[in-house]
């Protein structure tokens, strides 16, 4: 039987695991939207925020995927460890490391939040005026 | 997740359940303005997409999208949001007058989030779809 706390924290992590696979997810498509409808985006300051755009694409679904799932990832194990030995270890190490991590899930969430309203306010642009070009052809 | 803390009818041992409560429906409010958000690109994308699709199939399953996105960005997440600032100002009056009973209050948390989490896995689900619909037309 776990002690009171650590399923709940053992949930939320199995939540986080999820919710990266969804962020996955929708990085990729955002990638292939981006190549779809950049070409539409020819103003110069439209092509530096794409540019920002495919860089923190980039960097979100490679570099901060990849290392999330691995603290994820670690601190399960470091949850399995505790199971076995509870009576000998202080869980106090795995719940500082739970605080820190859902710190960085949660900071990553606003983040992304905004990432998300930006970019589809420029992705907005180029639709307009694919539309507008479909319109007038 | 519901919080599991006792209510009592005094506003010290109130508080924390209710502030707790408060936070969790300041999250829904905002995951309901970002999927109103999505849902407005998500037409934009869908309005494009409409030439590229000519197969009756590809009709039937845009006629799907547009539907859905029409119900729930004009109805359903509105309702949840008129449901989730009701449920705030119910906690304000609880919390200025101490007339509320806390068991009744969690009750009505708990069934909001219940709707809430539903939808949010309906809502996840037709995001899903429509990528995987949209992609197709990557290739058209």
């Amino acid at each position: 039987m776990l002690p009171t706390g650590l399923p709940e924290l053992h949930q939320q992590t199995n939540e986080w695991r999820s919710d990266l696979g969804l962020w996955k997810q929708e990085l990729a498509f955002f990638g292939r939207l981006i190549d779809q409808y950049g070409k539409d985006l020819c103003l110069r300051d439209e092509v530096r925020e794409l540019n920002h755009f495919r860089f923190l694409l980039n960097y979100y679904s490679s570099d901060l995927m990849n290392s999330l799932a691995a603290r994820i990832g670690n601190h399960e194990v470091h949850l399995g460890l505790l199971m076995k030995e509870l009576e000998r270890q202080d869980e106090s190490g795995y719940r500082t490391e739970h605080n820190a991590l859902a710190r960085q899930v949660q900071a990553f969430e606003q983040e992304y939040l905004c990432f998300k309203n930006e970019l589809y306010g420029l992705l907005e642009k180029a639709l307009n005026r694919s539309k507008t070009k479909m319109e007038q052809a | 997740m519901i919080p599991t803390m006792p209510f009592t009818s005094t506003r010290q041992t109130l508080q924390p359940g209710f502030i707790e409560m408060h936070r969790q429906c300041l999250g829904w409010l905002s995951a309901t303005a970002l999927w109103k958000r999505e849902l407005k690109f998500f037409q934009h994308l869908l309005d494009d997409f409409a030439q590229r699709f000519a197969g009756v199939e590809d009709k039937k399953e845009m006629d799907h999208f547009q539907n859905l996105i029409l119900y729930y960005q004009g109805e359903v997440i509105d309702e949840l949001r008129r449901k989730l600032r009701d449920h705030e100002s119910r906690l304000a009056k609880a919390l200025q007058r101490i007339n509320e009973s806390g068991l009744d209050y969690q009750e009505a948390h708990g069934t909001l989030t219940t709707e809430l989490s539903a939808f949010e896995n309906q809502y996840q689900e037709l995001k899903n779809n429509f990528f995987g619909f949209i992609e197709t037309g990557f290739h058209q």
